[in-house]
């Protein structure tokens, strides 16, 4: 199929060269999805969904112009080849504009499963039904706001007149709940739990919705605790929100616009030494993972922290070529809009304790199952509200915690890690994580 | 592509339910980041999605190819799904009557966006962006973002409604990075409409300008705010956020079906008698304008809370038939590919009597909040937004700009807490969008008001 699509490409390539361009990008998708929905403890709706398009960028005299259309018909995507030919002719030009030239193919395996083909909207249904009746069944005080089972086939396809030509195919089956507890007057705090798998095989429902009930029933008969200092534990979840920001400073876009706290940091000490983070676009099976990125560029791994030290800076072809360097391939996005910076498979290296081991060894301090916080992308300021915070007394994790927050820098966190745990959790999706818990000493807790 | 949507709903088969629409949205983005065009995009994005309730399940499917015989398979497609669904189904979904709506329903501006080119677009951007970083030497970054929405949305169902909607939704974003002895800090100016290019008279980039350099330079020394409870005095921007994020949600009835803090509160006092709380989709100068809901129901002035009671939830037809209400004209969809949901509109409070300077007088200490920045708001009402500029009040006067505040509290509780609303209503909360599965254009605003809750500042931390 993704054969096809890509033949439908080629004579684009060189119309294009012969209507003037100096270089062009054609970066077609075909997503096939079936998804049940639920909303109210109760399934909602199914939905059938067949979406085409491609995206066109076309460089002129240096000048970029970009269009898509939602359409792999002939006269579209020639209409939408004219547009992005128009807004060349007016947009400045800009010396680093210049495409990725041929790549080293790779293969990267098990990111398709071709028993998602026969995978039918009964069995979606029936996904869902077992996704909502398993959570919903754990407990009577569970009550499910909204969620999905969705199964999706994903073909990409890229032609270029840099000799860019190659296509993939990839399945994905994503599922999750979003809700809360409720226990007479007593609402908890909300939560939410999702994953994504390549295979029909790896789907399992019953544990996501289990851990799903597991983590909002915890949230039930929250107390108010006064100030005090101590430890923060983070869980994988937390974890990942809390490393958003720092990932973000790492982009080569932030970076060069000025509105990096990383700016100038390459080959500095900014964490502890027990921190490193590696991305690598190339694991077997995982949902981050696929061959070549947004514009062709091979998939590869970046090693972002190493023990404690800033040491790999995310770029695409255009913020690589602006420092005459070459792209990490992590250009992301749809047909919809121009490449920007992603991660694949961010892989933080386990520690060497447990985090039955870690939680004992904490006098005093909050386990932090999700935060609320706008943090300041350049600074690294914030001020966190912690919902569902879990208080930890002499090693033990005793009340449930409301009204209770946290200031500080996320970045003067970074060397402020106690412990990086040895279990992982996969936060899996087209950004997969493969996050620990972390702990961190002396926060100031203010109620 | 209206004899399209017809013959859908002409051919239905007996029994079903059908909604049919046709949506094109072309959206332009122009960006300037420190001196560089980083994009200028056309994405245009058209198709038609298919709703259709069949015996008691939703099933719905949509397509780009807009042939006669690709829609007929859509509409087929879209019958499966829901049959396939319908035996599973605990509650069946059953619909509340409504008066079918039809007309034409326009609001493009008086200067329209159409009239303008790619090349005004471009100039507009990367000559703001010289003007932001040649302002002064401790501006070291910038981001400048036109973004425009231009819509065509016809919206057909088995009742009768027959709708065309046009209208054009540009935002524009001015942000500077001042920088000095190792300190950063940002500061982003926004402003967005219903409407054309007048925006930029509303709001010209200079001033724009002028207010992002001047702030982010000044945050670069300002202190932070006192944490603890405080008097607060919101302008209508924070307001909205409050009305939208902390009150709105809750009172989504899908949500409320759900167990949220709003549920089993109709008749019930949950604020202050100065709190009238609105939302609607009537303004067509505000983001959150709807003139027909994407389920083709004519949208309702819903007032949530009447001096202080609650009033009304936010309704679809089928949770108004579970609540036995009228439909509200909630649903919205954010392209053609996405099937409608509850969601808000233009949310506010009424305007009070006061005036704003009544409220900043009346204060011994407290903060003068400006400019929200992102948050939060929970299932229990609870909240916490970042406040991007505010300032300390004391003794009834204006201070300094103080950094890094958030605001939380439970928004029930902080409604409560309302002494006073000022006369000084507008909408002003239409940049950017609010995501719930899908994003949507809204706005919010009210009167300036005053209020108490928990301020974030000094209270040590990581």
């Amino acid at each position: 199929m993704t054969a096809d699509i890509l033949s439908l490409l080629d004579p684009f390539v060189a119309k294009a060269l012969k209507l003037g361009a100096d270089e062009v990008e054609f970066f077609a998708q075909r997503l096939k999805n079936k998804t049940a929905n639920f909303e109210a403890n109760n399934l909602k709706s199914a939905v059938s969904t067949i979406l085409d398009g491609v995206g066109i960028r076309v460089l002129k005299n240096k000048a970029l112009g970009f269009t898509s259309v939602n359409s792999l018909k002939k006269d579209k995507i020639l209409e939408g080849l004219k547009e992005a030919f128009a807004i060349a002719k007016v947009t400045p030009p800009e010396p680093n504009y210049y495409l990725p030239s041929k790549q080293l193919a790779i293969q990267v395996s098990d990111i398709y499963d071709p028993a998602i083909e026969s995978f039918s909207m009964d069995d979606t249904i029936n996904s869902a039904k077992l996704l909502l009746n398993t959570a919903t069944a754990y407990d009577p005080r569970i009550s499910i706001d909204s969620g999905l089972f969705q199964a999706a086939i994903i073909e990409k396809a890229i032609a270029t007149s840099t000799g860019i030509n190659n296509s993939e195919m990839k399945s994905a089956l994503s599922f999750g709940l979003f809700g809360m507890a409720i226990d007479g007057d007593d609402i908890g705090s909300f939560d939410y739990e999702f994953d994504t798998v390549i295979k029909v095989s790896e789907v399992n429902v019953e544990k996501l919705a289990t851990d799903f009930a597991v983590k909002i029933l915890g949230n039930l008969g929250s107390k108010k605790t006064n100030s005090f200092e101590g430890t923060a534990v983070f869980t994988p979840d937390t974890t990942q929100e809390l490393f958003s920001l720092v990932i973000d400073s790492a982009k080569a876009t932030a970076i060069q616009a000025g509105a990096s706290y990383l700016q100038d940091k390459l080959g500095e000490v900014i964490a502890v030494k027990d921190l490193t983070i590696i991305d690598d676009g190339t694991i077997k099976g995982s949902p981050g993972s696929s061959a070549f990125d947004r514009e062709g560029v091979t998939r590869k791994k970046l090693n972002v922290i190493d023990k404690g030290t800033f040491t790999g800076v995310f770029y695409d072809t255009f913020t690589a070529n602006k420092e005459s360097l070459a792209s990490t391939g992590h250009a992301g996005g749809s047909f919809r809009n121009i490449p920007n910076i992603v991660t694949t498979n961010l892989n933080f290296k386990p520690g060497k304790t447990s985090i039955d081991a870690i939680l004992p060894e904490i006098k005093k301090g909050i386990l932090i199952k999700r935060i609320s916080a706008s943090p300041d992308p350049v600074s690294g300021d914030f001020s966190a509200a912690i919902k569902g915070g879990q208080l930890i007394e002499n090693g033990e994790v005793t009340d449930t915690l409301k009204e209770i927050t946290a200031v500080g820098n996320v970045y003067s966190a970074l060397k402020s890690i106690s412990h990086v745990s040895k279990e992982q959790k996969p936060i899996r999706g087209e950004q997969t994580w493969f996050v620990p818990y972390l702990s961190v000493d002396n926060i100031k807790f203010a109620s | 592509m209206r004899d399209l949507l017809k013959e859908v709903i002409d051919n239905r088969p007996d029994g079903v339910h059908v909604e049919a629409r046709y949506h094109q949205r072309k959206k332009i983005e122009v960006r300037a980041d420190k001196g560089r065009l980083q994009r200028s995009i056309v994405d245009d994005f058209a198709g038609i999605g298919i709703r259709v309730l069949v015996n008691g399940a939703w099933g719905y499917a949509s397509t780009s190819n807009l042939e006669k015989k690709a829609v007929k398979e859509t509409l087929k497609d879209a019958i499966a799904a829901a049959k396939n669904l319908a035996p599973s189904m605990k509650e069946k979904i059953i619909l509340a009557p409504i008066k079918p709506i039809t007309g034409i329903f326009k609001s493009l501006g008086k200067d329209p966006l159409a009239d303008h080119s790619i090349e005004e677009r471009v100039k507009l951007v990367t000559d703001t962006d010289k003007k932001l970083l040649s302002a002064d030497e401790r501006i070291k970054g910038s981001l400048i973002f036109l973004r425009e929405y231009h819509n065509h949305r016809i919206i057909m169902n088995s009742d009768g409604s027959d709708a065309e909607v046009f209208d054009t939704k540009p935002d524009f974003y001015v942000q500077a990075v001042a920088s000095e002895a190792g300190k950063i800090m940002p500061y982003m100016d926004a402003r967005g409409m219903c409407g054309g290019w007048e925006l930029f008279k509303i709001m010209p980039p200079d001033t724009m300008i002028k207010k992002a350099v001047e702030i982010s330079i000044k945050l670069l020394d300002a202190p932070l705010a006192q944490g603890g409870k405080q008097t607060v005095v919101m302008d209508p921007k924070v307001v909205g956020i409050i009305c939208h994020e902390a009150i709105g949600h809750t009172v989504e009835s899908d949500f409320v079906l759900s167990g949220s803090a709003a549920k089993g509160k109709i008749g019930q006092n949950v604020a202050s008698e100065h709190v009238t709380m609105v939302d609607t989709g009537e303004q067509n100068y505000a983001s959150g304008w709807l003139p027909v809901d994407d389920a083709g129901v004519k949208p309702q002035k819903t007032t949530i809370i009447e001096k202080g009671i609650m009033k009304s939830y936010l309704h679809s037809r089928f949770t108004a038939h579970h609540f036995n209400v009228e439909p509200t004209g909630n649903e919205r969809a954010w392209e053609y590919d996405n099937e409608p949901l509850i969601r808000m509109r233009n949310t506010y409070l009424e305007p009070g009597s006061f005036t704003k300077e009544e409220l900043i007088e009346g204060v011994k200490h407290g903060y003068y909040l400006v400019s929200p920045g992102g948050g939060q708001a929970d299932s229990s009402a609870e909240f916490m937004f970042a406040i991007m500029e505010a300032y300390e009040i004391k003794k009834g006067q204006l201070g300094g700009l103080v950094k890094n505040v958030t605001i939380t509290g439970n928004a029930f509780e902080v409604l409560q807490s309302v002494d006073g609303v000022a006369n000084d209503w507008r909408l002003e909360m239409s940049t950017g969008h609010c995501g719930k599965w899908q994003p949507a254009k809204v706005d919010g605003g009210g009167g300036t008001t005053r209020a108490i809750a928990l301020v974030s500042g000094e209270v040590g931390g990581l």
